[in-house]
């Protein structure tokens, strides 16, 4: 599980993460929704350590550091219960599909040569791309690269998975298939925080939906209840101006 | 008359068989500069690129030296600077090529400084990025990661400077340092044939040049990782 108290992060003087806290239970899905400049990326950064934040207590599985004070020892040990899917892939250029999917097996995780590589194809074949296993990046689609991305991610068994607009670089007839593969880790129990602005995969695949506006999560709770029953203004608004508002007809 | 009016193909044949005894002495020079010049331009890109104080101002007072007088200038500097600052500490002359080493190095230094540092930088945030997000560290992260496709798009500037050291060698017959160019001038001399003798050294470094840009494209084209390629095409070498 996940447990984020009190997460702050300033850019000089602006202070982009005002005090977040964010809890996941294990195996469950959470979706982050917010306008632009919100704080989502941040706050995802801070999860992974990609971003120092200045403060607040972070908790993954059985660790419990305090940033304030945290060690880079501690904060690489932190870092290795994640794995993270970024929004323009961040596949490694000068490695092949599974190459890209097994380098944090065999040298963070230090597995063994062979099981390095059985779990890596393994994982490929879960997201369909076991077949472009020695396709280099520059040879795939963006649907593909992605599907390698959560592979990659997936493969580390990391307590927690955090995605960062998995599909919001992707065309629009490609994001179905990934949204697809992330439903299908949501059944296996795979631990996952999404920022994404697929509200009709947030309906379905979420546990629970946190919005966050300028740096704090303001509404957070079931889909049903943060999608079709807002209290907050601001949420009101934002979901109105979602173009495919159809399906939240509550209001 | 310091030419023989009637051109002599005979000995041009005769001139490149002088010239070859001075290839080893040549290539020397060149690897020497080369390896030397790896190994400064690594460190210098990296004081750089850590902003690491002092030293970043010391590599910049280097670099504008070098790129700011002309490399005869400075082979002379070296050849002549140099034995007074031995001569202090009571050692001996050394043999003139290795004077010519040295220079050759500091001066290859400077350039491959930035051919580093430029290779190291076209190498996205990004991919440092999703470096560390599989729990990579640091140093895993430039050896796994940075480094293949700095090198990646560094081999084409390599090439470029490896040539233009190569031909820059031609300088060290100014201080008397017995590789190709000097043997050519010598053998010419001895036979009043300066146009032949020096056609002969033109082609035998031409033929050099030409391998080290065969290598180089091949060895760019093994490197290159599928089909788009991980390296950005079309950045223009450093000149030596
Ligand atoms: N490295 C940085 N330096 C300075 N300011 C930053 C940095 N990263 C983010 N910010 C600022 O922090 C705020 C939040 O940015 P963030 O990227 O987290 O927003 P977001 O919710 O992900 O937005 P979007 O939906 O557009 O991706 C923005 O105002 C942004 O300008
Ligand atoms: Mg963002």
């Amino acid at each position: 599980m996940v447990a984020a108290t009190n997460i702050r992060k300033s850019f000089g003087d602006r202070e982009v993460l005002r005090g977040v806290d964010i809890s996941a239970e294990k195996g469950s899905t959470t979706v982050i929704l917010g306008p632009s400049g919100s704080g989502k990326t941040t706050l995802l950064r801070c999860l992974n350590l990609l971003e120092r934040p200045d403060g607040g207590i972070l908790r993954i599985g059985e660790q419990t550091v305090d940033m304030a004070k945290a060690t880079r020892r501690e904060l690489l040990a932190l870092r290795r219960k994640t794995g993270f899917v970024f929004q323009q892939y961040g596949l490694f250029h000068n490695m092949t599909a599974l190459q890209n999917v097994r380098l944090g097996l065999t040298d963070a995780q230090r597995l063994p040569r062979a099981e390095a590589d059985a779990r890596a194809r393994e994982c490929l074949a879960q997201v369909g791309m076991l077949d472009r296993a020695d396709a280099y990046p520059s040879e795939l689609s963006g649907g593909q690269k992605q599907r390698v991305g959560i592979a990659r991610a997936a493969a580390l068994r990391p307590e927690v998975i955090l995605m960062d607009e998995p599909t919001s670089a992707l065309d629009p007839e490609l994001v179905g298939g990934v949204l697809e593969i992330l439903r299908g880790l949501a059944q296996d129990g795979v631990t996952m925080i999404i920022v994404t602005h697929e509200l009709a995969f947030a309906a379905q695949a979420a546990d629970q939906v946190l919005f966050m506006d300028g740096g704090a999560v303001v509404e957070q709770g079931p889909p049903e209840q943060v999608l079709q029953n807002p209290r907050g203004e601001r949420m009101k608004q934002f979901l109105r101006r979602m173009p495919e508002m159809g399906f939240a007809a509550g209001i | 008359m310091l030419q023989n009016r009637q051109f002599d193909v005979s000995f041009v044949v005769r001139a490149a068989g002088e010239v070859l005894k001075g290839l080893p002495v040549t290539l020397l020079i060149t690897a020497v500069a080369f390896l030397a010049g790896l190994v400064i331009g690594f460190f210098c890109a990296q004081a750089r690129r850590r902003r690491i104080p002092v030293l970043r101002q010391l590599v910049a007072v280097y670099l504008s030296f070098v790129r700011g007088t002309p490399l005869l200038v400075q082979l002379y500097l070296v050849y002549f600077g140099l034995p007074l600052l031995l001569r202090r500490t009571g050692q001996p002359d050394l043999p003139g090529v290795l004077y010519a080493c040295i220079a050759f190095s500091l001066y290859s230094g400077a350039y491959l400084t930035s051919v580093v540092q430029s290779s190291m930088d076209a190498v996205g945030i990004d991919q440092i990025e999703a470096g560390v997000s599989v729990g990579l560290s640091r140093m895993q992260v430039l050896r796994r990661v940075v480094w293949p496709q700095a090198f990646c798009t560094a081999v084409p500037l390599l090439g470029n400077n490896l040539t233009s050291l190569l031909k820059g060698t031609s300088l060290a017959f100014a201080i008397s340092v017995m590789e190709m160019t000097s043997r050519a001038t010598v053998y010419g001399a001895s036979g009043l044939r300066f146009a032949e003798s020096y056609l002969a050294v033109s082609l035998v470094y031409l033929l050099l040049c030409v391998l080290v840009e065969k290598g180089c494209a091949a060895a760019g084209n093994r490197l290159r990782f599928g089909r788009g390629g991980g390296s950005p095409h079309g950045i223009q070498g450093g000149k030596m």
